[in-house]
């Protein structure tokens, strides 16, 4: 396993969680200035990029991908650590609300905190993969069926329960790019911890190889 | 050697003084001078009738890629020039930068609108920039010219350099028209005025006035822009309740990261994978 480390409390998953929540019982008025508006982050309204994956276009919405967050933000604090976490976070929402606005040009609006928990859970299943060679078996056919969903998603056959408005589909581009970015933390760290080039922030959060 | 007589000397003199004294009106400008740029002739040159207008729906696909342009003149007596356009309208794209349901805002230069060029050539601008509306700025500037009683001293010469005896009154009109390209509806307009008035001397009269023509179409603009956000507003209200509007998403338009009842499902046989092992170990 490339990185284990117990965590107290999942702090950094339980506040972006909360926040999903508390974002959508706000009235609208207010949520549309941090949805990941395409025009608007174009026109510099970066804090999109991060303020995307915290809003959603419906209670049922919020609640399904605050609790999926939750779940695997849980495990994969455990595994990680908060810090880690909380710092890919940071890194990793504006990148996959970047690569949208770059792909997907007539993706205009983007809401929704899936994505990071895909790219969370592509984490913690090649951690699992690396360390539990005994359950590569389960793990494949997880991640065959994360693909299928996105495949699904993709040609509009999507499988939700979440009541999105007509208008609205689900953002398979998005991910995607989750899994890419999940899938390549994988080869990141070893690198950085090998040149030292990670901050003392991260540093202080890296357990020792075992 | 001839003989000048007496009289001819004191009569000459005079003479040239008053030639000169009455030349000062025709030196200057003349007394008003008019800048104009109809929406009207420019959209319907040679309408005899008022437009007929099918009662049509007016879909709006936000965020509107939108066109910004001062309508040519139809004498060929242009306002302002170019540069001086472009910054004006520029100032006008700023301002609604803001609007999440304003698309791009394209600035399109006055050599792409033909005089009378009317819907045939708006339409042609609009496939060129790809808009589906625009704002066309027309405008109205007449400066009135006069003298002041301290002309009389232009006949020094050096007064002509020093004293403020020409008086320019600039009145400005600009107005906005924000048009639906495709059903060619007047969706909204506002309008801004100025006046600028000023002195002076009869050498930097023209310099002077010039200013003040380009400063009544800052301050004019100036007024504009506030009152077209008003109108904006109004008209997104508007829309609301009027049938012949009706605003629809672009294909695509949203997208949710919406992993669904379906990925849970996915993390929690991820955890118990995860959990397990834990157990296990």
């Amino acid at each position: 396993m490339r990185a284990v480390r117990g965590a107290d409390w999942p702090w950094v998953t339980i506040v972006v969680a909360t926040v999903c929540v508390i974002f959508v019982a706000m009235p609208e008025s207010l949520i549309q200035p941090l949805s990941g508006d395409r025009h608007a982050i174009l026109h510099g309204e970066l804090w999109r990029l991060w303020s995307a994956h915290l809003t959603h276009f419906s209670l049922r919405h919020a609640l399904i991908d605050s609790v999926t967050l939750l779940l695997i933000g849980t495990m994969a604090e455990s595994i990680f650590g908060s810090r880690r976490i909380a710092l890919f976070l940071l890194i990793g929402a504006p990148l996959i609300s970047s690569g949208i606005v770059l792909a997907s040009p007539a993706l205009l609006d983007y809401r929704g905190a899936s994505a990071i928990a895909i790219m969370l859970a592509t984490m913690v299943g090649l951690s699992l993969w690396q360390s539990r060679p005994t359950s590569r078996l389960t793990l494949g056919i997880l991640a065959a069926i994360l693909l299928a969903k996105i495949g699904f998603d993709a040609t509009g056959m999507s499988l939700t329960l979440t009541d999105l408005p007509d208008h609205v589909r689900v953002a398979w581009q998005a991910h995607l790019l989750a899994v890419a970015l999940g899938a390549l933390y994988d080869f990141l760290p070893t690198r950085m911890q090998q040149t030292d080039a990670i901050t003392g922030l991260l540093r202080a959060d890296v357990p020792h190889p075992q | 050697m001839p003989r000048v007589s007496l009289p001819f000397l004191i009569v000459l003199p005079l003479l040239i003084l008053l030639l000169a004294a009455s030349g000062c009106a025709s030196w200057v400008a003349p007394h008003s001078v008019r800048q104009a740029g109809s929406v009207v002739d420019y959209l319907y040159p040679d309408a005899k009738e008022p437009p007929q207008l099918e009662p049509t729906v007016t879909r709006l696909h936000p965020p509107v890629q939108v066109g910004i342009a001062f309508v040519p003149g139809a004498c060929g007596c242009e306002g302002l020039v170019e540069a001086e356009k472009q910054k004006l309208l520029q100032r006008v794209k700023d301002s609604f930068a803001q609007y999440p349901y304003i698309g791009n805002i394209e600035i399109i230069p006055s050599t792409y609108l033909r005089t009378h060029g009317g819907f045939t050539n708006l339409q042609q601008v609009a496939s060129m920039f790809n808009i589906e509306a625009i704002a066309l700025v027309s405008y109205d500037q007449v400066q009135f010219n006069d003298t002041n009683a301290l002309s009389v001293l232009y006949w020094t010469v050096v007064g002509a350099y020093v004293i403020r005896g020409d008086r320019y009154d600039v009145q400005t009109m600009v107005d906005a028209a924000v048009f639906d390209v495709s059903s060619r509806k007047l969706l909204f307009r506002a309008p801004g005025t100025s006046q600028v008035k000023g002195n002076a001397s009869m050498a930097s009269f023209g310099q002077r006035s010039r200013a003040a023509r380009d400063l009544g179409y800052q301050q004019a603009v100036d007024q504009l822009i506030p009152q077209l956000h008003v109108e904006l507003d109004t008209f997104k209200e508007r829309i609301k309740s009027d049938a012949g509007f009706k605003v629809e998403n672009k294909p695509g338009y949203s997208g949710a990261g919406d992993f669904g009842g379906f990925g849970l499902l996915l993390v929690l046989a991820l955890c118990g994978v995860g959990y397990a092992r834990r157990a296990r170990g």
